[in-house]
Formats: C-alpha cells, sequence, structure tokens
C-alpha cells in the first residue's frame, strides 16, 4: 500500500471516528419514559393518567399485590379495621400488627408510612395541571370528558387528604406537582383543620360542580355519588375534630346525603328516592363485595385484577394460611351466636374459633361456611377482592349518626332500621321506646356498623368519630394487654385502657418520613 | 545475614567494575573486528539457571544487525565473521549477558533471571508503553508470573492482596460470585464504584469472561496522572489487562490441570434440639407447655436433633483444565487458549461451570502495517443457590423438625420455615452468561516516529436466569409451583482511532505522546417472563404452565460516550520527566448543559540517583526516582436518563401492580425525579511517590502517600415523601480519600540452589471523609450516618452497655451516670439505696430510662442515654465504627531450592468493625418458630439479678422494651479485623530425564492450599465479604461462608 493511501484511510478513519461524531450522539431519547412535555395530548393520554392515580390508590388500600412489609396488603384494613374492636393481631403477626391491636405504635411502625397517599396526591396534582392542555390538541376532547376527568382527580386528591387528616392529623400541603429537584421540597405540617377547610372541602365541591350530574356511573371510579358521599363523611369528621363545627356540620354532612340521594348507582336507578335509600335486598346482600357492578347499593368500590396486580392479599386474606390479623375472639363469639338471626354471620365470617378459620374474612369471597366452618382455599391467590369505599348501607347509617347528633332521633331511627332490619328481619327492628335518646341511639348505629361494615375500614374512624374510644376499646384493650401466668394460665387484664388518648388517635409520622424532610415534627405521645 | 550482606558487597563491587570494564572492552572488541574477516560458524544451546533451555532467546553479533533466535530445543546456530566477536544474548525478565566467541565452536549460554524489573515494559493505555524506570504516576502490576503461583479462577482472587492501595474481596465460597476491587477507598457512591477495566485496549465495566490464566500483565493506575487517559471513566481507578500473546518459534503447547476439594472454612455452632428445649421453657417462663414448647414426645416428626450446617455443606470439588497453544513465525505469532472450570461448591448443589476460549493473533503484514485481533468468548453457568433460604435457614428452622415427610419425600416449609437441604437440592437459580468479545486493532507506522492505530470492538453479553421453585417446597406443598426466565442482553461496541509518536532528539531528550478520539456505546435490553402452575415439572417451556402478568416485563436502555484525549512525556537524560494529559468526554447520561468534561493531569519525576551529588550512594542504591502527579478524573455513572423527569408506564417497571387498573394501563411521573443540573463527578488525585531499588536489584522499596478528593459525588437524593416521589440523581457532596502505601520487594537469600523472594505491600488509608454533604441529602440510612465531617461506612447505632439486673437497676443521677442500687430484694423491685459507680451514696434526684413510652425494667438492655433526656429513642444513636479497613496488607514470599518452589501469601486488613446483622436479626425473636442463637439461649436474662449480655429472653416480653434494636445495637458491632493466610503454594520442576520421553519440555506438579489459616475475632462466618452498597461496607446479613481449600496439579508444557 502506498503511503499515500495510507495517509488518506487514517485521515478517513480519524475524521469518522473523530469530527463525524457530534452532539447528536451523546443526545439520546429516552426508551423506557417520555417527557412530560411530550405528553398529555389526547383523551388516552388523560385515561392513562386516571389510571395512574386510581392504580396508586388500589395499592395503598388492598395493597402492592404481593406480601409486603407490614405483613399482608394495603393499609385499608390496617387503618380502619385492626386498631378497632372486631379485629386484633394473629399467632403469626410482625410487632407493627400487634402494635396496632394493643394499641403500643411505635414510629417504626410499618404501616405509619403516609408515602403511597402523597403518591396519590403528587399524581393528582399532575392531572390538575396538565388536563386541561389537552383540549388544545384533540378536538374529542369536549369540556364534559375534560371536566369529568377533572372532578376525579379533585376527588382523588380530596379523598387521599381526607385519610391523611384522619390517620395523622397535621401535614405538609402540596396542591402542585414536585418536578424541579433544585427546589427544596421540606415543607412543615399544615394544620389538620386548615387542610379539611382549604383542601379537602373546596376540592370536593370543585369536583361535585365538575362532574356531569344524572349519569350512570362505573362502580370502580368516583362518580356524582361518591363525591357526595365524601363530602357528607368530611363534614361527620370535621364535626368531631378540634375547632370543628359540630352541628352545624352534620347538618352540612346530611345536605350532602340528600344530594347523594339525586344520584345515580350502578344499576341506573336512583341512590334514594323520597328520602329513602335504595337498598340492596339481604338475599344479594353479598352481591355488594363480589359484584358491585350488578348492584343499586354500591357507590364506589376499588377493582382488583390479579392477572396484572396481582395478589390481592388483603389482612384477613383466606389465600394465605398465615394471615397477621384475625376476628377478636369474643367478637366473634357473640357475633356467631346470632347465626341463626343475622343473615350477615354466615356471609361474612367462619364461625370456628380455630387456627385457619378465626384469621379468615370470607366477606369478599365467593364462599360461604357454614356453621362447621370451611377450609380454606390454601395457597390459592388468584381472588379478586373489590374494597367498598363507600355504598348506601354505610351511607345510611352515617345519616343515621348525623340525624341523632342533630337531635332527629326519628330519622335516625328510621335510618338504623333499614340496615337493622335486613339484617335480622322486620320482627327484628328497633322501637323508638328502646333507644330514647341521641346517646343509645348512636350506640344502637355504632353496633349495628359493627357487622355490617365489618372489615370496611371504617370502624376505627367511627369511634374516633362518635367519642367512643375509650368506652368500647378500654375494655378490649385491658383484656389485649392483660399479662398471662406461664404456669396458671390465668390472665390478669391489665388497668390502663387506650394509652394516651387523644394523642393515640393518631398514628406515628414514620421515620422515614421523619428523615427525609426534618421539617416534620413527630405527633405528641411518639 | 553476615553472609548475604558480604555477597551484596561483593555484587556492589562487580556492578562498579562493570560499568568502567564494559566500555572499554566494547571499544577494543569494535576495533578489533574491523580487522578481520573470516566466517565462523558457530552453535549452542541458551538455558536458564535451572538448567530449563530457553526458547526464542535473541543473539545478535554486537555492533553488527546479524542475529538469529533459539529454537524450540533452546538452540542456535549463528556464523561470525570474527573469533572476536561478541554475541549479545538477551530474552526478556533476564539479564543480558555479553559473551565473547573466541575460539569456540559452540558457545553455550546460561541466562540469569533479572531481579530488577527497572526494564520491564509497561503498558500505560492506548498503544504506549514506558518502560518501568520511567513512570511518573503510580502503577502496580501483577505478571503472568505471580498469576501462575496462585492459580486464581477471577480477576479478584488475582489481585487479593497483590498491591498496595488495592482492596480486592472475594466471597470465598460462593462459585458465582465475581469479587469486587476497589483502589485506594472509595471516590464513588454509585454503582461506579468499581475501577474501570481495560482489556488489550478496550474500555469495559467487568473483566469476568476473562481466565487469569490467560493474562500477560494486569497494571493497576492508581493515580491520575495514569488513569487521565480515561477520564470518562477512570475516577475509580484503571486496570489494564494485557492477554497473552504468540510467541516466534515453534508451537508451544501448555497444559494444567488442578483439582481442589474444600470443605467449610469456619463452622458455627447451631442450635441443637436440647438447646431449643431449653430455651422454649424459658422463655415460656419455665413451665414446659405451652404453644411453642414442642409437645409431642412421640412424634419422630418432631423430635429431630438435626445439625443443618452438617446436611447442608459438603466437600467441595473444583476442577480446572486449562490448553494453551502459542506460537508463529515471522510476522504471525498466535496465542490460544481453552480453560474448563467446574467448580461444585460446598453447599450441596450450588456449582459454576465455566468454559472459556481465548484466541489473540498478530499479523504484521508489512514493515509498517500490523493488525491484531483479539477473540474470546466465555459461557458461565451453575446453580446460585439463594443463601437466604439455605445457609440463612440453618439457624432459623427448629433442629427438631424432620427433614422428610413420612412418604420419604424432602418436607418444604415447616413450622412457617424453609427446609434449607430441600431449597438447595430442588429450588432452582441458574444464571447463565454468553460473553464474547472481539477487537480488532490496525497499526500503521506512518513515519519512523509516527504510528496510526484503528480499532473496533464489540462486546456482548447475552445473560439469562431460569429459576424454579417446585410444588413440594412451596408452603404446604399445595403451590402454586413458579419460575421465572429472565434475558438480558448488553451490548457494547468501540471505536478508537489514535497517534502515536516517539522520537529521540540527541541522546538526551525524549518525547513520547500519543493523540485521537474514540466513541462508544451501550446498549442494554432485557426480557422477564414469569410461569406458574406448571403441569409437569420436568418441562420449563410457556406451554406447560400459565403466564403470570405481573411477571412479564421487558426494559431498554442505553447511554454513549464521545472522547478526544492526548498524553505526551518528555525526558531529559531519564533524568527529569515530565509528562500531561488532557481529556475531554462528551455522556449521554447529563443534560445539555452538562455533557462535556475535561479532565487534565500532569506529572513529574526525577531520577535524584543520576545527580552527581548522589554519588555517593551508588555501592548500595541502583536506581532512585522521586514523583509527583496530580490530575483529574471523571465519573458519568448515574440513570441513563437521569438528568430528565420522565413519565413512566403501567405494567413492566415494577413487579406487582404495576399501576393498571380496570384494564388501562396508568401512566405517572417516575418516582426518581430527573435533575437538569446533573453533572460530572470529578476526582482530583495527587500523587508523591519514590521509587528506590537498592542492591543490584535485590531491594526494591515504593512509599507513596496519595490524596483523592471527589467532587460532585453522583448519588441519589432521597425526596421528601410528601413529594409522593422516590429520590432524585444529585451531585451529593465531596469525598476526600488519603493514605500512604508502602511495597517492598526483595531477594534476602540467593545461592546457587536456594533463594528466598519477599514482597509485602502496606496500606494505610483514612477512607471515605465527607468533605461536604448537599443538606438535602438523607443523614441516617439503615445503620448508617452519612454526615458532613463523618467517614462512609460510619455505624451509628444505639450503644449498649449490658442488661440490667433488676427492675431497681433503672436509675440514673442527675447527670446521667447510671446508679448502682443495694439493699435490693428478691424480686429486684425495691432497693434500700442508691451508690455512685465509685461507691459514694448517692441520695439526690434520681431519675428512670424509658424506651417505647416503657420504664426500662430488669432485663432490659441499658443503653446509653447520649443526650440525658431520660428518653432512649433515635436521638441516641452515635457513630461507633466504620465499616472501611484503616490497614490492609498483603505478604507474599517464595522460597526455591533446587526443583523446588514455595509461596506464602498473607492478606490482612485492620480497623474495621462489621455489624453482625444475622445474628441481630436471629435475635429479634419476631417468630415464634425461630430460636435466637446459642450465645443468646445461654446469656440471656432470665430472672432479677443475673448479670447478662442478653436481654430479657420471656416469650411475654418478646422486644416490648426495645432491648433487641434491630440494625442499631452496639452489641453485635464487632471488630472486623483479620489476618489471612490466603493461599500456600508447593511446586516442583520434574527434572528432564523423567519426562524427555514424552518429548514435554517441562512438567510441573504442585500442591496448594486456600484460606487455610485466618486469625479474627470476628464470630460469624468470616470477616472478609463483597458489599453491594458502597454506602454500607461491612454489613453482613448473611453471606456464602467461606471455603477452606486444599488441592493438587500439574503444569505440563510441550
Amino acid at each position: 500500500m502506498k503511503m499515500k493511501n495510507i495517509l488518506t484511510i487514517a485521515a478517513v478513519l480519524v475524521i469518522a471516528i473523530g469530527f463525524g461524531s457530534c452532539k447528536k450522539d451523546i443526545t439520546l431519547t429516552p426508551t423506557s419514559g417520555v417527557l412530560i412535555s411530550s405528553y398529555f395530548t389526547n383523551q388516552n393520554d388523560i385515561t392513562a393518567s386516571l389510571a395512574g392515580i386510581y392504580s396508586a390508590f388500589q395499592e395503598e388500600t388492598t395493597g402492592a399485590g404481593s406480601a409486603n412489609d407490614e405483613g399482608y396488603g394495603g393499609r385499608y384494613n390496617y387503618w380502619g379495621d385492626v386498631r378497632g374492636d372486631a379485629f386484633t393481631s394473629s399467632t403469626f403477626s410482625t410487632y407493627s400488627v400487634i402494635e396496632m391491636a394493643h394499641n403500643t405504635m411505635e414510629f417504626s411502625n410499618s404501616a405509619a408510612d403516609w408515602s403511597g397517599l402523597y403518591k396519590v396526591i403528587s399524581r393528582t396534582n399532575l392531572a390538575i395541571q396538565y388536563y386541561p392542555q389537552v383540549q388544545n390538541t384533540d378536538p374529542n376532547v369536549t369540556p364534559t370528558i375534560l371536566n369529568n376527568a377533572l372532578a376525579q382527580a379533585y376527588a382523588m386528591r380530596a379523598e387521599s387528604y381526607f385519610y391523611v387528616v384522619r390517620v395523622w392529623g397535621d401535614a405538609p400541603m402540596w396542591t402542585t406537582p414536585y418536578l424541579d429537584i433544585t427546589q427544596s421540597a421540606l415543607k412543615p405540617r399544615t394544620k389538620a383543620l386548615t387542610l379539611v377547610d382549604s383542601v379537602i372541602i373546596p376540592d370536593l365541591t370543585k369536583a361535585y360542580s365538575l362532574i356531569q350530574k344524572g349519569q350512570t356511573p362505573t362502580v370502580w371510579y368516583v362518580g356524582e355519588g361518591a363525591i357526595c358521599s365524601i363530602l357528607a363523611d368530611v363534614y361527620m369528621w370535621r364535626a368531631s375534630m378540634t375547632g370543628g363545627a359540630g352541628t352545624a356540620d352534620y347538618q352540612n354532612a346530611i345536605v350532602w346525603y340528600n344530594k347523594l340521594f339525586a344520584a345515580k348507582g350502578p344499576t341506573g336507578a336512583l341512590y334514594g328516592t323520597a328520602g329513602t335509600p335504595n337498598l340492596e335486598t339481604a338475599a344479594n346482600w353479598k352481591n355488594l363485595f363480589i359484584n358491585p357492578t350488578q348492584s343499586a347499593e354500591p357507590i364506589w368500590s376499588i377493582y382488583w385484577d390479579y392477572t396484572v396486580n396481582g395478589c390481592a392479599c388483603v389482612p384477613v386474606f383466606v389465600g394465605l394460611s398465615n394471615n397477621y390479623v384475625q376476628l377478636d375472639a369474643n367478637f366473634q363469639a357473640t357475633w356467631k351466636k346470632q347465626y341463626k338471626t343475622d343473615m350477615r354471620v354466615a356471609k361474612s365470617i367462619d364461625t370456628l374459633s380455630t387456627l385457619n378459620h378465626i384469621n379468615l374474612l370470607y366477606k369478599y369471597y365467593n364462599l360461604t361456611p357454614n356453621a362447621t366452618g370451611i377450609t380454606p382455599v390454601a395457597g390459592n391467590l388468584n381472588f379478586n377482592v373489590y374494597l367498598p369505599m363507600y355504598r348506601m348501607g354505610d351511607v345510611t347509617l352515617e345519616y343515621a349518626e348525623a340525624s341523632a347528633q342533630t337531635g332527629d332521633l326519628a330519622t335516625a331511627l328510621k335510618y338504623l332500621n333499614l340496615i337493622h332490619v335486613r339484617a335480622y328481619g322486620a320482627a327484628a327492628a328497633y322501637t323508638a321506646a328502646q333507644l330514647p335518646t341521641a346517646s343509645a341511639m348512636i350506640d344502637a348505629i355504632l353496633q349495628e356498623d359493627l357487622y355490617e361494615t365489618l372489615g370496611e375500614g371504617k370502624r376505627f374512624f367511627q369511634l374516633i368519630r362518635t367519642n367512643r374510644v375509650h368506652t368500647i376499646m378500654d375494655p378490649i384493650l385491658n383484656l389485649r394487654n392483660g399479662v398471662t401466668d406461664p404456669i396458671t394460665l390465668i390472665t390478669t387484664p391489665a388497668t390502663t385502657g387506650f394509652i394516651d388518648a387523644p394523642n393515640r388517635y393518631y398514628w406515628p409520622v414514620s421515620q422515614s418520613a421523619l428523615n427525609a424532610n426534618t421539617l416534620l415534627k413527630q405527633n405528641p405521645g411518639y | 545475614m553476615e553472609r548475604s550482606y558480604t555477597l551484596l558487597k561483593s555484587r556492589a563491587r562487580n556492578a562498579i567494575l562493570n560499568l568502567v570494564l564494559v566500555p572499554l572492552l566494547l571499544a577494543a572488541c569494535y576495533t578489533s573486528s574491523m580487522a578481520q574477516s573470516t566466517l565462523i560458524k558457530i552453535t549452542g544451546t541458551v538455558k536458564d539457571t535451572k538448567g530449563e533451555t530457553l526458547i526464542g532467546v535473541s543473539l545478535l553479533v554486537k555492533g553488527t544487525k546479524i542475529g538469529v533466535a533459539t529454537d524450540i530445543d533452546g538452540k542456535y546456530a549463528l556464523t561470525v565473521s570474527d573469533p572476536k566477536a561478541v554475541l549479545v544474548v538477551s530474552y526478556i525478565g533476564y539479564i543480558t549477558k555479553e559473551v565473547p566467541v573466541g575460539d569456540k565452536k559452540v558457545v553455550d549460554v546460561v541466562l540469569t533471571e533479572a531481579e530488577s524489573t527497572l526494564s520491564e515494559v509497561v503498558v500505560t493505555g492506548y498503544g504506549q508503553t514506558v518502560k518501568k524506570s520511567d513512570i511518573v504516576g503510580s502503577i502496580g502490576s501483577v505478571s503472568a508470573k505471580q498469576i501462575k503461583e496462585r492459580s486464581p479462577t477471577s480477576i479478584a482472587e488475582a489481585l487479593e492482596g497483590q498491591i498496595a492501595g488495592v482492596q480486592a474481596v472475594t466471597d470465598g465460597g460462593d462459585p458465582l460470585s465475581p469479587g469486587t476491587i476497589q483502589i485506594r477507598g472509595m471516590s464513588s457512591l454509585n454503582s461506579g464504584n468499581g475501577p474501570l477495566y481495560v482489556i488489550d485496549g478496550i474500555l469495559n465495566d467487568n473483566a469476568s469472561f476473562l481466565d487469569p490464566q490467560d493474562i500477560a500483565t494486569i497494571e493497576v493506575l492508581k493515580d491520575a496522572a495514569s488513569a487521565a487517559i480515561y477520564g470518562v471513566r477512570g475516577a475509580n481507578g484503571v486496570i489494564l489487562i494485557t492477554t497473552k500473546g504468540g510467541v516466534d518459534g515453534k508451537t508451544r503447547l501448555n497444559t494444567n490441570y488442578y483439582h481442589l476439594f474444600g470443605r467449610l472454612a469456619h463452622k458455627l455452632q447451631t442450635t441443637s434440639a436440647r438447646d431449643l428445649t431449653y430455651y422454649r421453657r424459658i422463655e415460656n417462663g419455665g413451665a414446659g407447655t405451652g404453644a411453642a414448647v414442642n409437645p409431642d414426645s412421640v412424634s419422630t416428626f418432631d423430635n429431630e436433633d438435626n445439625d443443618y450446617q452438617n446436611l447442608l455443606y459438603r466437600t467441595g470439588n473444583k476442577d480446572n483444565i486449562n490448553l494453551s497453544v502459542a506460537g508463529g513465525q515471522k510476522g504471525l505469532l498466535y496465542y490460544g487458549s481453552l480453560n474448563y472450570i467446574n467448580d461444585q461448591s460446598i453447599i450441596i448443589n450450588s456449582y459454576a461451570r465455566s468454559f472459556t476460549s481465548l484466541f489473540n493473533v498478530d499479523f504484521q503484514a508489512s514493515d509498517k502495517f500490523k493488525i491484531t485481533n483479539h477473540i474470546s468468548a466465555n459461557y458461565i453457568t451453575g446453580n446460585a443457590v439463594d443463601v437466604g433460604n439455605t445457609a440463612s435457614t440453618v439457624f432459623q428452622r427448629n433442629p427438631w423438625v424432620s427433614l422428610y415427610r413420612p412418604d420419604g419425600s424432602m418436607a418444604g416449609y415447616v413450622e412457617s420455615k424453609r427446609n434449607p437441604v430441600a431449597y438447595a437440592l430442588l429450588g432452582e437459580n441458574v444464571p447463565t452468561t454468553y460473553t464474547i468479545q472481539d477487537d480488532i486493532i490496525a497499526s500503521y507506522q506512518i513515519y519512523k516516529d509516527l504510528r496510526f492505530t484503528g480499532s473496533a470492538s464489540g462486546r456482548l453479553d447475552d445473560f439469562d436466569r431460569e429459576t424454579f421453585i417446585p410444588l413440594s417446597i412451596t408452603s404446604g406443598a399445595v403451590g402454586p409451583n413458579s419460575g421465572t426466565s429472565f434475558v438480558d442482553n448488553k451490548l457494547l461496541y468501540d471505536l478508537q482511532a489514535f497517534f502515536n509518536y516517539t522520537k529521540t532528539f540527541g541522546t538526551d531528550h525524549t518525547l513520547t505522546a500519543v493523540a485521537g478520539f474514540s466513541r462508544d456505546r451501550h446498549n442494554d435490553n432485557g426480557f422477564n417472563l414469569a410461569l406458574q402452575n406448571y403441569l409437569s415439572e420436568a418441562i420449563r417451556v410457556s406451554s406447560v404452565a400459565s403466564l403470570v402478568n405481573t411477571g412479564i416485563n421487558s426494559t431498554a436502555t442505553y447511554s454513549s460516550t464521545e472522547s478526544m484525549f492526548a498524553r505526551a512525556q518528555y525526558a531529559y537524560k531519564d533524568k527529569y520527566i515530565v509528562n500531561g494529559t488532557f481529556r475531554r468526554d462528551g455522556s449521554s447520561r447529563f443534560g445539555d448543559q452538562n455533557k462535556w468534561g475535561d479532565f487534565t493531569a500532569a506529572g513529574f519525576a526525577w531520577r535524584i540517583s543520576s545527580e552527581k551529588f548522589m554519588g555517593w550512594s551508588k555501592k548500595f542504591l541502583d536506581d532512585a526516582k522521586v514523583r509527583y502527579s496530580i490530575g483529574t478524573l471523571g465519573n458519568d455513572k448515574e440513570t441513563d436518563f437521569g438528568y430528565e423527569t420522565l413519565l413512566n408506564f403501567g405494567v413492566g417497571t415494577v413487579v406487582t401492580n404495576s399501576g393498571v387498573y380496570n384494564g388501562n394501563n396508568g401512566v405517572y411521573v417516575s418516582p426518581n425525579l430527573g435533575n437538569p443540573t446533573l453533572h460530572w463527578e470529578k476526582t482530583t488525585i495527587q500523587n508523591f511517590g519514590v521509587d528506590l531499588t537498592m542492591f543490584g536489584g535485590r531491594l526494591t522499596v515504593t512509599p507513596e502517600y496519595y490524596i483523592k478528593l471527589t467532587n460532585g459525588l453522583l448519588s441519589s437524593q432521597i425526596l421528601p415523601e410528601e413529594t409522593g416521589l422516590k429520590s432524585g440523581p444529585i451531585n451529593l457532596g465531596n469525598i476526600s480519600n488519603h493514605g500512604f502505601e508502602l511495597t517492598v520487594g526483595g531477594t534476602p537469600v540467593r545461592t546457587k540452589n536456594f533463594s528466598w523472594n519477599l514482597n509485602g505491600n502496606v496500606t494505610f488509608q483514612d477512607a471515605g471523609l465527607i468533605t461536604y454533604l448537599n443538606p438535602t441529602a438523607t443523614a441516617i440510612q439503615g445503620s448508617y450516618l452519612i454526615t458532613q465531617g463523618g467517614h462512609i461506612g460510619d455505624f451509628y447505632l444505639l450503644k449498649n452497655q449490658g442488661v440490667y439486673r433488676w427492675d431497681v437497676s433503672n436509675e440514673y443521677d442527675a447527670s446521667g451516670n447510671r446508679l448502682l442500687p443495694i439493699g435490693v430484694n428478691a424480686a429486684g423491685t425495691t432497693a434500700t439505696g442508691y451508690t455512685e459507680a465509685d461507691g459514694t451514696p448517692y441520695t439526690g434526684v434520681m431519675h428512670q430510662l424509658t424506651r417505647n413510652g416503657k420504664i426500662l425494667n430488669g432485663g432490659s438492655t441499658i443503653w446509653q442515654d447520649v443526650n440525658n433526656d431520660g428518653v432512649i429513642d433515635e436521638n441516641d444513636r452515635q457513630v461507633l465504627g466504620n465499616g472501611v479497613p484503616k490497614v490492609l496488607f498483603g505478604v507474599n514470599t517464595f522460597l526455591t531450592y533446587k526443583n523446588w518452589t514455595m509461596n506464602f501469601l498473607f492478606n490482612a486488613s485492620f480497623g474495621n468493625k462489621i455489624y453482625n446483622s444475622i445474628a441481630n436479626g436471629l435475635n429479634v425473636e419476631s417468630s415464634n418458630y425461630t430460636p435466637p442463637t446459642v450465645a443468646a439461649i445461654y446469656n440471656s436474662w432470665i430472672k432479677p439479678g443475673d448479670i447478662a449480655t442478653y436481654p430479657n429472653m420471656s416469650g411475654a416480653v418478646k422486644d416490648t422494651y426495645g432491648s433487641i434494636a434491630n440494625g442499631e445495637n452496639s452489641l453485635y458491632l464487632e471488630d472486623g479485623a483479620f489476618i489471612r493466610l490466603s493461599s500456600v503454594k508447593l511446586s516442583y520442576n520434574l527434572p528432564a530425564a523423567i519426562f524427555s520421553k514424552i518429548k514435554a519440555r517441562s512438567v510441573n506438579i504442585y500442591a496448594y492450599g486456600n484460606n487455610l489459616l485466618t486469625w479474627t475475632n470476628y464470630s460469624w462466618y468470616d470477616p472478609e465479604f463483597t458489599t453491594t452498597n458502597p454506602l454500607q461496607p461491612g454489613f453482613d446479613s448473611g453471606k456464602y461462608p467461606r471455603r477452606r481449600e486444599a488441592g493438587f496439579g500439574i503444569n505440563i508444557g510441550f
């Protein structure tokens, strides 16, 4: 080869490798994600974004799709049920679950983590900021479509903050998405009442104004009825808060219950006509849980599909043998005596009190135990659990509670009996004479709630809202915290009751949250 | 000693004589050769001092271009024109000898092995080499000879204890672990903490596919002046690997075989049925019954006494067969090798099998044009036995439970605990990697001094992992059986073009330079498939089972880099050497504003021994050089698109509940926020070194000091949870490392039959000092504190000061000193008075400590109340040690007697702590069925008055008082220091008479052992283990235990 040729080749190579390259070779397009600026251009983008919001919320309620750090499932049952009177820790429990059941929680409790709810909030913040621009590029996105989507984003944000306020009280307020890492993300906690008044209620009011009225909703999404139900629930809760407005809030709750009656349920029927809620029949009661799309009563349930979401391993799941949570033994003994009178017993629980029975809740499964129980389908993870967020049954009892709180005992009795009679039959109806005072009425409503909404993530909030934590939980916690003599096996009950109320109504703020945000202060009592 | 000193003196004298005489003789020869011109044919053999013939030795008639090389038998034939001719006999690694021909017809030559390594050539990258004596930076080398002495199976093993400042750590037992290598402390937190591997010029992230036996040299570039030419990813040091090439002459075939037996190196005491029964009784308050005490004394299923450790471990067997062939003729050289390893390790059913081939060809097409191809292929597979379900379960499963079901099959879960033997035998986790790397290098000598090189190379890693859990070992054996199949393809290609320039001006000025460009690209694509409910467990394809949607996903990412680089070195009379490097890199991992990084370095060396004023030292000092270098290196190891905030989509990003709701896939902001301000991490290294060669090369001493500062540390910042996101990449802060390294090599004794060679290195380091930390960084990470002024690896724990004997022991005076109760009643609930620790009575104000809202009582751990607020909580944690060693050393010694060679390697590290997280975890008692450690069973507090190490073991108390503090308890912080005799090898070269019948050139048989002795106070399996998270060094969460190995081998050369 001639020198000249060689030089030419060398020069070409140098140019090809060196100068031939330019900035574009080291400017690559991401392969597994897209820029926000190039998204939110059509209706599909809104659909996907809403799915992102709901799936984050679903992960928080039903779980991540497998056994995770606090045992099984999401926080729906941990926050709402395990600290109450119907459930307790099982033989297989972790410390976290034992702490919940014994009211001895630590900041290290693995369910004391609000990051999942804030994940929902951040996704709704993104939605609220970016949905409106879709109209510019997709003519098919009508104002109605846009408003319905925005209404759900607002309502989901409010619902998430509502959980935060109920579980932890004060909390940082974020109403815009955090996208710039160069800006500090540290925020101190905002007062709970401020969150209720400046985020939750305005968001729900806005959602109601945006949502298309009179439509037949899909039960898996927040619709007109769900917005009314959440808002009424918020007012009920606000009434119980320090600085809440008491009666005025109950009145507001009643206003929103009545707006709920005007909305349509999943079957297209109105939720209430002439002040009477449209309830499922006793015979089809179980449809509320296993088939909510086919019933008039459900308002909003959480969807699940094990094929894509994994195992719906809620803490009282029937597919696993080592559940961390079981029914409280006294509760179970008391309720199973009503096996023949209360139609809900056989549809909700296994009446055997042995292992692999007492730790299973059958409500969400198409399984009906008889008086000798049922053998769980062990190892079978393929069940879908549809957790109800709101349904006419629990709203009816709340309506009764609001009425009792405002002194309207007649309405309260009427609504309480709607649920009571459905379970026990007409002959068992309460009479006005049996429940002469508001207090007695509320006690009866709470008793009904215990059975009707068993395992529906509401119990502990009901106890706080009605200020019944001490009366109901003290004797139970004294038993649970009793000391058993290992030789005589005699248990001496504790005498401390529910320690450090009302501080410990709230959960501790998790250590990981405190570590990541130095402006946070721990809740008193922890 | 006296004798060797005399020897040294005489040698020094000889050297001086030579210096004077040789030039005179040469002059004489030159003049005489002019006078005569008769042709004389001479023949001869060249041998080494052991009598072994040397092949390819160059013989040159001095002052001419007439020369020849020895053949396969070490023979040569040459014609000279003058009996006064002098033959210059030279061979790499041997002292060049000049032999006058005289009137002899047969001139046999014996060459002595060179002791001084100064003339050795060190590869410095991009076609450049430098004489060892001219090195300006800090480079450590390991040669093929050193590798051969130890038969390592991985690069980390080959480097273990060999080079000062290099911390090579292996997981001795795990047949699939490649080990980790860290050069001069940590300068980086991300996965980029490993060094850059440059294999025959090609930049790689690892060298796992290479067989150490194919390596000619490993050079570790420790300072900036050496590594800056690899600026882009050189911040963690660079390891240059040159594979073996062919040699001119007849084909040489070499075979090597060894077999090693391995046993569990350190057995731990496991809980026996008797220990467990005792524990359960105490745990249940002394009663013989209770749910957790084994109630059934006749059930055979519950009355075993298994030592799972004995059942799980076996004698390992490792076989290695290596075949290599090297040869060539003028212009064409080749080297090829095949290597097979079958490693059946010490856990049953745990194995690795690998097959490696390498083929290197050098083709000198013309005087000027040369083309080289390196191609290697590697296949490795094995069964990666899950340590968590086997080695760790040894301590978790109750010893009294049977291994078998009544039908004789292996029991799976019993009492919530896996059967370690069944898991090891029946569970499958088979990773397989196929790697192919090909590398074509063409170079052309444009002028005498200027060479152009272009290269193109590619590497493909095809990784797949098959896992399977059969029905029988699932919970209750009711399934579902499940499996996954994961495939990941990594493709790397790399193009380089550069010019090398070498010129000597006059006699005093030497200039070498290189300049060029390179670009590379990495693609990484993965796919995962999950299956369950297999209809037949004999089949693994998807048609036999149902797909699990949540386990099906694919991933893709890529990155690219562009670089231009230049380096020049100028030497004046070999006395003053200056070198400078510049490199500019562009990385796709940063945003537009921060893509480019400039890296410069400079080094200076002064050969002080060449100065006149050093004349007095000539008697013992052969060579002395002082050197200094400073420069900057970079690191771009960050998520490929970390500079941009992206939206992610439902299925495929996480394993479960993957963002799908009611049939719609979700979109959401990636939990890892982008950071457009992200920029290059830069490490500045200063290196001060002295190279001393003394006593005719018999002693070399190299002290070095370095200061290594990392700026803009790339790391992940944890975001406040209220943002709804998890983390984002940031330039977190700055780290400083400095250290002193001393390398000493010597030959204290060298006689005809016996020689003793000793090499040692020691490193004193202050590693990972955090000099600046972004205020948003998370301070507490698990058991560690990351804070400005602290060190990486600082353990942040509660200080355990024992266990309260009585309830009344928990009393403190106003200043927080613990008081001693006197007159304590039997229940430990009342005391008549208190004294200070020194015995003086105390009657002042007293307070008690609380934890978790409870007043600590007898049997609770005594925690140090650092802030004296009476409450033991997170605020009482303190830094109680560090996981990074302060001192590392390695000593390597060879003893040669006639045909026998013995080699010892010791390595050690001091000054580090280890958190024994396994023991801590076992003692948590989180499960009713997990026994604690034996130490805890017999040293726990049981009744008031007990002086105990471990807290109250009553089941009723469990951890109510927060006495275990998993991950935060200083009781489990142990001293990690160790000294290890990591290898011993005894080899024997058979005399030629024995093997010449089989036409072999050499036969060497050897016996050796690895990890024969370890001195340590660490209580768990082994104080040395790899760490995946550089922020958490020394956290023992359960590793594949190390083995002790012994075996034999044979090496035959033809």
